[in-house]
């Protein structure tokens, strides 16, 4: 399966569209819970802020790259059917692409842990109480999960329209993320006031919806493969 | 003789489209040629070979196994070239060869890389810069740098100048030096079959015509050169198919022998295929 992985990176105008607008989505809802932390927001110092957000972005692309976006232009190009008749089994295929995946989105929450103790140094006047973190990292994990999710799961439910699907997966996640990130910077804190747990679960729920999406999705390409 | 392929009935149906009781043998050591206008059949045959999809009906057997529960070994023994190129384009030749040989166990990048060189591939250009003939010889290359001993080919010879297609014929009659080896060609440049085919398989509307040795194929058929008045001697039993010129007609047929006094050639599998095809769509 080595070679798989070198096809990982992403290869398509859609995966690039996607991938944006879940980093947009995310822009937006950081920038509402952080300029909502400080007395008076200070936007160079939410600015600061945006170097370590690339750090997260790194690991979702990678992460995206390897799984239903790649997999567009995979079934474009006919790659998929070429190695099935290697005897790269389907299933086997699906499993280690979900997996990678989720290997992938664990690396991006390491990261914004890293990135929230790098930021809480530099701009300490904009970082959440520390107990609030914790709520903020499962927000992203449960933002992640669900997005990507939702937008696996439009493209498998709009099976001949899959971009179509996509579009309509990324604008609901943008809407979302920025009705949240308007309230959270209005002071609502719609977010911030959850339960740890229950965010806790929620995400993990979404995560778990993520690969199970993911997962059908591969296993789905038989058709269309064939 | 031992077949490396053996389709037995076959059947598979689709919303606009069924393949309709195919059977098809592929002997070891031999090339089989296999025709058919678009829409046939061929490639849909093709997946059945690989075993890329469930089929309704029928047996496929490749190597003695079926084809749906193919070992990993036996798909290694079967270098596939599809009518478009299937790896991503973003991809630079030397960075495929890392790809495939952690797909394929029997890889041979040396291999790989000296037919890179003999069909003048660049190495570090992208895939997405490459030409459709560019294309097809990379196709071909990696078909043959996994040691292969069956290659099925859905249309390699497709968008290729003629100097290069007889290179690549030329190489897949070294391939069958081996005697162990067989080719299975889906093709509409039916002129590369008079080279290099055994027997041919004609396939039309998705049911098989015939499978016959390439010679006696040829040998048998015959196009008649019939005035008015000598088509009206003609049994219509012996018209496989007719095309009508301005000062004459040509028949296609199995019994020239019957009409000593006709002028009849020898026809090409060109004008075999045509003249069945347009018999049925009339």
């Amino acid at each position: 399966m080595k070679g798989l992985l070198l096809n990982s990176i992403a290869q398509n105008k859609t995966f690039y569209i996607v991938t944006l607008c879940e980093f947009a989505a995310l822009m937006a809802l950081i920038i509402g819970i952080f300029g909502n932390y400080g007395s008076n927001p200070d936007i160079l110092s939410v600015a600061i802020l945006i170097p370590y957000l690339g750090m997260l972005f790194i690991p979702i692309t990678l992460s995206e790259g390897i799984s239903g976006r790649k997999t567009q232009k995979m079934l474009q190009c006919g790659f998929l059917k070429y190695t099935l008749t290697s005897g790269v089994s389907k299933a086997k295929y699906a499993v280690t692409e979900t997996v990678e995946s989720l290997i992938y989105m664990a690396v991006a929450a390491v990261l914004d842990i890293i990135m929230f103790w790098t930021a809480g140094l530099l701009a300490p006047e904009i970082m959440p109480p520390a107990e609030d973190y914790i709520r903020i990292i499962l927000l992203f994990c449960l933002f992640c999960g669900s997005f990507n999710a939702l937008v696996n799961t439009l493209t498998l439910f709009v099976k001949n329209h899959e971009v179509a699907g996509l579009i309509v997966g990324c604008a609901l996640g943008l809407a979302v993320a920025i009705g949240i990130g308007i309230l959270e910077a209005k002071g609502e804190h719609l977010v911030i006031q959850l339960d740890t747990t229950l965010t806790a679960i929620v995400a993990i729920a979404c995560l778990a919806l993520y690969a199970l999406s993911t997962f059908i999705m591969k296993l789905r390409l038989e058709r269309y493969s064939g | 003789m031992e077949n490396v392929i053996e389709i037995n009935g076959l059947s598979k149906k689709y919303q606009k489209f069924a393949l309709d009781n195919v059977t098809l043998n592929v002997p070891m050591g031999s090339v089989m040629g296999f025709i058919g206008a678009n829409g046939a059949g061929k490639s849909t045959t093709i997946k059945a070979i690989l075993g890329l999809y469930k089929r309704d009906g029928g047996e496929v057997k490749v190597f003695g196994e079926d084809s749906e529960k193919m070992s990993n070994e036996t798909r290694e023994k079967i270098g596939v070239v599809f009518d478009t190129m299937p790896f991503p384009k973003n991809l630079t030749v030397t960075m495929l060869d890392k790809v495939l040989s952690g797909i394929y166990k029997t890889w041979d990048s040396e291999k790989f890389f000296a037919y890179i060189t003999r069909f003048e591939l660049p190495l570090k250009k992208k895939l997405s810069g490459f030409s459709r003939g560019m294309e097809m010889r990379l196709s071909i290359a990696a078909a043959l740098s996994h040691n292969p001993s069956l290659l099925v080919l859905d249309e390699p010879t497709g968008g290729l100048d003629p100097v290069m297609r007889s290179e690549i014929l030329d190489i897949f009659l070294e391939f069958m030096q081996d005697e162990t080896h067989s080719i299975l060609i889906s093709t509409h440049i039916t002129s590369d079959l008079e080279h290099i085919a055994d027997y041919i398989c004609f396939i039309n509307k998705g049911k098989i015509v015939f499978t016959e040795e390439r010679n006696e194929m040829l040998e048998k058929y015959r196009i008649m050169k019939c005035t008015e008045e000598d088509l009206q001697q003609v049994d219509k039993k012996d018209i496989i198919g007719m095309r009508k010129g301005r000062f004459c007609s040509e028949v296609l047929t199995l019994n020239a022998d019957k009409y000593p006094g006709m002028v009849a050639d020898a026809p090409t599998i060109e004008e075999i295929m045509v003249y069945y095809v347009k018999e049925q769509q009339s």
